[in-house]
């Protein structure tokens, strides 16, 4: 059963209740709220994702739900709770689908140590993972909501999921995050792209979820192999061109966008040393979406 | 290399620890808990800690010499296998760029001092 199986009042009474018990890639989150937006929020962005059974294995237990204080009513806020702690401050209402987003990401980079997690988009052609780590704002998720419209699958916009032993890429379909004037470059980059409202006066600014794309839902158990890492950087005017970038100065920036890398000790070492080994690197400044889905695309091809 | 001199005026190699008379000789600290990896001669290296450093091609070497020894090294040792092959005029700043390679090593706990 799939999310867009339950009528919007089944959802919402499912959401309110039991909890629904959604899988996203390897990962089982029970979620339950009693908010609208989250509901709907829910609703677009998961329709193709799997339901799994309420008696079953959840990973996680959360919930975006009203504080017990004043808040709940004046100027109101909502909380996420994780197994009925709230580990962040309370966000506006009007902030609640990012803020469970925001929560997800949390779940997994917290406590999925069974993988080495990168701050990295990572995205799939005929097998061959492209991973796009960078730090927010640099135009990461862009690019990578422009290139799965242009033939790529989307595997991960934000945590890039690797199998330490086999070096695999676990895909974690969800939806993409953009923020400020990307999501009106993703508008007019792709008609098909289908956005949550815009929220604004967030922490990131204006925020708005991008669907991911069905295809890269339904084939969310097709683990990938990482070929190439590549640093990516928007900046207007750009040439748009993969410059080689050495495979020591790529550890070491990998290394920084680890989440986990302390708690693998030295196998998360030899993994993350033979993920490079494996991976072709290179810097991309960028200027021009199309022009850089050209050049993936020539990326792609190449053997 | 620098040497200081203590009140009696005695020349004192940074290398000779307070009492001793034979240079301080240096091992890896647990090679088995160091991972390293070596591209186009730069060095990426675990320390024990779980602190990650990349190392010049010089102090690649460097830690590559101290792996392969079976026993400690003093820096003549060390400088000595590095400065094989080379003109001698280069010799001294080889000396000046192991010692300081070794400063460095044993601030980030890579190696400690060892028996002969």
């Amino acid at each position: 059963m799939i999310v867009a199986d339950l009528p919007r009042a089944a959802l919402a009474a499912t959401l309110s209740g039991p909890g629904l018990r959604l899988r996203t890639g390897p990962v089982v989150t029970q979620i339950q709220t009693t908010v609208a937006s989250v509901v709907d929020g829910i609703a677009l962005h998961y329709a193709q994702h799997s339901i799994e059974h309420v008696d079953g294995f959840a990973d996680f237990h959360v919930q975006v739900r009203p504080p017990a204080n004043l808040r709940r009513w004046v100027a109101p806020q909502l909380l996420f709770d994780f197994d009925g702690m709230p580990p962040f401050r309370p966000l506006p209402r009007a902030q609640a689908f990012p803020m469970l987003e925001w929560g997800l990401n949390w779940c997994v980079s917290s406590y999925a140590h069974q993988y080495l997690i990168f701050h990295a988009a990572v995205i799939e052609q005929h097998g061959r993972a492209l991973i796009l780590p960078a730090p927010p704002g640099s135009g990461k998720s862009t690019l990578c909501a422009g290139l799965i419209h242009r033939g790529w699958r989307l595997l991960s916009d934000e945590l890039t999921l690797l199998e330490p032993l086999t070096l695999s890429i676990v895909p974690l379909a969800r939806p993409v995050s953009l923020k400020n004037a990307s999501i009106e470059v993703i508008r007019e980059f792709s008609a098909e792209a289908a956005f949550g409202p815009i929220v604004k006066d967030t922490i990131k600014g204006a925020v708005a979820h991008m669907k991911p794309p069905v295809d890269s839902v339904r084939r969310a158990n097709e683990k990938a192999l990482p070929r190439w890492i590549v640093w990516p950087r928007y900046e207007a005017g750009a040439q748009g061109l993969l410059v080689p970038w050495p495979k020591s100065r790529s550890f070491m920036r990998l290394a920084e966008n680890a989440f986990n890398a302390a708690e693998h000790g030295k196998a998360g070492f030899e993994a993350m040393a033979n993920l490079i080994d494996r991976c072709d690197c290179y810097e991309f400044v960028y200027g021009d979406l199309e022009h850089a889905a050209n050049v993936f695309a020539a990326l792609a091809r190449q053997e | 290399m620098a040497m200081a001199s203590d009140p009696a005026g005695i020349a004192r190699s940074p290398y000779v620890a307070s009492g001793l008379t034979t240079p301080v000789r240096w091992r890896m600290v647990a090679p088995h808990a160091i991972a390293w990896r070596e591209w186009n001669d730069e060095v990426v290296v675990r320390a024990q800690t779980g602190s990650v450093h990349l190392l010049s091609a010089l102090a690649g070497r460097v830690l590559r010499t101290l792996l392969e020894s079976p026993h400690p090294l003093s820096p003549a040792d060390v400088s000595a296998a590095l400065q094989m092959g080379k003109p001698e005029d280069e010799h001294d700043a080889v000396r000046s760029a192991v010692d300081q390679t070794l400063d460095e090593f044993q601030r980030l706990g890579i190696i400690e001092p060892g028996s002969p």
